[in-house]
């Protein structure tokens, strides 16, 4: 039965690719617009086990982005909620929420074989440079206004600081203005490269893909490890 | 000795792109020319300004994201990093939002 779910999948991929995707673990790192749009396509993938953290309830203004989230939903603890709404898809229990905030002496599950950065700021991205253990590989995605990159590297090899060696979040930092249509976007090529990167063919490796919105124009850059 | 004139590229995005409206240039500059002295010269062809956008004097704005082959100009020399033939610059702030 479950099988049949993934057929599509399976004709498109071959059965190996699907259960590398079976066997893995994602761990996605925040649970606002990138995470809604990911987890929902990881589940529908065939993806064996997704943890999802965050330490935030659902506002009014998340709305605009985050798939899993209504109205109804407003003040519940984000990962609870989208937990049991992607749950639901397939009524199996491949998603775990975790609700805690990530610092430095945060620890993922044993059992994580990647982590994906869904975060909306960059002091945070820093202490996944301490947490996540190393040889353990990360997809990130990010966005604002009307353009967003996607990176993959393998933590140890590369880490956030090299990779985002001039930013931080001042304290009063307004949120950043984002749409739906750029975070939807962002995250499918986040769960590509996370399939990728799960089936050791990585394209993004320490390489920047640089979507624009304004003019739909898709640019590489690759970066340097120090 | 005199120096020899080289060819770079820089290549803009997101914000700067919008606000410049151009994606790419490539100048004509002498071989040795530090970062600064060449992103001035691409304000003077743009005819637009654009470096208080990155730089407070020499010091790199926080959020900006310069880049020559990939390596970040803050992991170089900074403002003074020389630039060599057929070297690519990329200029863009990173997006945080999630």
């Amino acid at each position: 039965m479950l099988n049949d779910f993934f057929k599509r999948n399976i004709e498109l991929w071959g059965i190996d690719k699907f259960q590398t995707l079976q066997n893995s673990t994602v761990a996605i790192c925040g649970a606002g617009g990138l995470c809604s749009n990911l987890a929902n396509i990881l589940v529908r993938s065939g993806i064996g086990k997704i943890y999802l953290i965050d330490f935030a309830t659902i506002d009014p203004p998340d709305l605009n982005r985050q798939s899993l989230y209504t109205v109804e939903d407003i003040s519940k603890k984000k990962v609870e909620v989208a937990s049991e709404k992607l749950n639901n898809i397939f009524k199996t229990k491949v998603v775990c929420p975790i609700f805690s905030k990530i610092d430095k002496n945060f620890r993922f599950p044993e059992d994580t074989t990647l982590v994906a950065d869904c975060l909306d700021n960059f002091n945070t991205r820093f202490s996944l440079d301490d947490s996540v253990k190393k040889g353990i590989p990360v997809v990130s995605g990010g966005v604002g206004h009307d353009y967003g990159q996607i990176i993959s590297f393998t933590m140890g090899i590369n880490h956030f600081k090299n990779i985002f060696p001039n930013l931080s979040d001042s304290n009063n930092q307004k949120p950043l203005p984002v749409s739906a249509e750029l975070v939807i976007a962002v995250a499918s090529i986040m769960a590509k490269e996370i399939f990728n990167v799960l089936w050791k063919q990585p394209v993004l490796n320490n390489k920047f893909l640089v979507v624009e919105f304004s003019d739909f124009s898709f640019s590489k850059i690759e970066i340097s490890i120090n | 000795v005199e120096k020899r004139e080289i060819m770079v590229k820089i290549k803009f995005f997101t914000t700067l792109r919008l606000y410049l409206k151009i994606k790419e240039i490539e100048l004509e500059v002498s071989e040795g020319e530090n970062i600064l002295s060449i992103l001035k010269k691409a304000e003077d062809k743009i005819e637009k300004k654009f470096l208080f956008k990155l730089f407070e004097g020499d010091r790199i704005i926080r959020g900006t994201m310069i880049l020559v082959n990939g390596k970040n100009i803050l992991h170089l020399m900074g403002a003074d990093t020389e630039i060599r033939d057929g070297d690519t610059i990329a200029v863009f702030p990173p997006g945080g939002g999630g």
